[in-house]
C-alpha cells in the first residue's frame, strides 16, 4: 500500500476552470523572476513557430 | 527594429534611468503582481508633461521606437502625439511598447498615480497598477480578450488579499 503522504495530491481547478496552484507558484516568484517568465514563454513560442515555420 | 524576444525588465530600466514617469499598466502589471497571464508588449501610462515627455522623447530615440505595423517604417510618435491622449502602439529594440496617454474612465496619470503601488524589480522602483483596479477596469471592458483573463485575475486578487491577511 502506498504511503499516504507519499501520495500525490490532487486538487481540483475552480469553478471558473483556474488552477490556483499555478497562481500559488507564480506567487512564490520575484516580480523580477515573473517578467522571465513570460520572456521566457514567448521566447519558447517564438522558437516553436520558427521551427515550424523552417520545416 | 525590433529584437526577436521582448526584454521587459531591460526597457523599464531605460525609461527610469531617463526618469521617465511613468505608471505600469496592462497585463505586465498584473504579471508583477503574481498573476499567470501571458504578453506580449509593455503597457505604460506616462506623465504628460513637456518636461516628461521631452524625456520620452530622447528614450524612444534611443530605442529606435516606431509605429507597429505602420506602412511607413521608421515613423514614430512626436512630441504632439505624446502631450494628447492617445495610444502609441511602438516596436522598440527591446520590445512592443505601447504608450497610452489614458486608459478606461478616461484615466491619467495624475490619476493613477494616486492610487498606484510601488514595486521593486531588481534595484529600482516602478509605479503599478493595482491588482484590484485593474480587474475593476477589466470587468468592464467589452472586449472578449480582457474578459477571458478575469478568472485567472479574480483568482490571483483573492490569493493576493488572503496573504496579506
Amino acid at each position: 500500500m502506498a504511503d499516504k503522504e507519499a501520495a500525490p495530491i490532487e486538487r481540483s481547478p475552480t469553478d471558473s476552470g483556474v488552477d490556483p496552484s499555478l497562481i500559488q507558484w507564480f506567487m512564490t516568484l520575484t516580480p523580477s523572476e515573473r517578467l522571465r517568465v513570460v520572456q521566457n514563454y514567448i521566447r519558447s513560442v517564438q522558437k516553436i513557430r520558427r521551427a515550424n515555420r523552417d520545416t | 527594429v525590433q529584437t526577436e524576444t521582448p526584454d521587459f525588465l531591460a526597457l523599464l530600466e531605460v525609461l527610469v534611468t531617463h526618469d521617465v514617469e511613468f505608471v505600469i499598466v496592462g497585463a505586465i502589471s498584473a504579471v508583477l503582481q503574481g498573476a499567470p497571464v501571458m504578453t506580449f508588449d509593455l503597457d505604460i501610462v506616462h506623465r504628460r508633461t513637456e518636461q516628461n515627455v521631452a524625456r520620452l522623447l530622447d528614450v524612444l530615440a534611443n530605442l529606435d521606437a516606431a509605429y507597429r505595423g505602420h506602412p511607413n517604417k521608421g515613423l514614430s510618435p512626436g512630441r504632439e502625439h505624446l502631450l494628447g491622449p492617445g495610444h502609441q502602439l511602438l516596436t522598440t529594440r527591446l520590445g512592443p511598447l505601447d504608450l497610452l496617454g489614458a486608459i478606461e474612465d478616461g484615466l491619467t496619470y495624475s490619476e493613477l498615480v494616486e492610487s498606484a503601488i510601488t514595486m521593486k524589480v531588481d534595484e529600482f522602483e516602478f509605479l503599478v497598477l493595482p491588482l484590484k483596479l485593474y480587474v475593476d477596469l477589466k470587468a468592464r471592458s467589452p472586449l472578449e480578450k480582457d474578459r477571458a483573463r478575469l478568472p485567472v485575475l479574480r483568482e490571483t486578487l483573492k490569493m493576493n488579499l488572503n496573504s496579506e491577511d
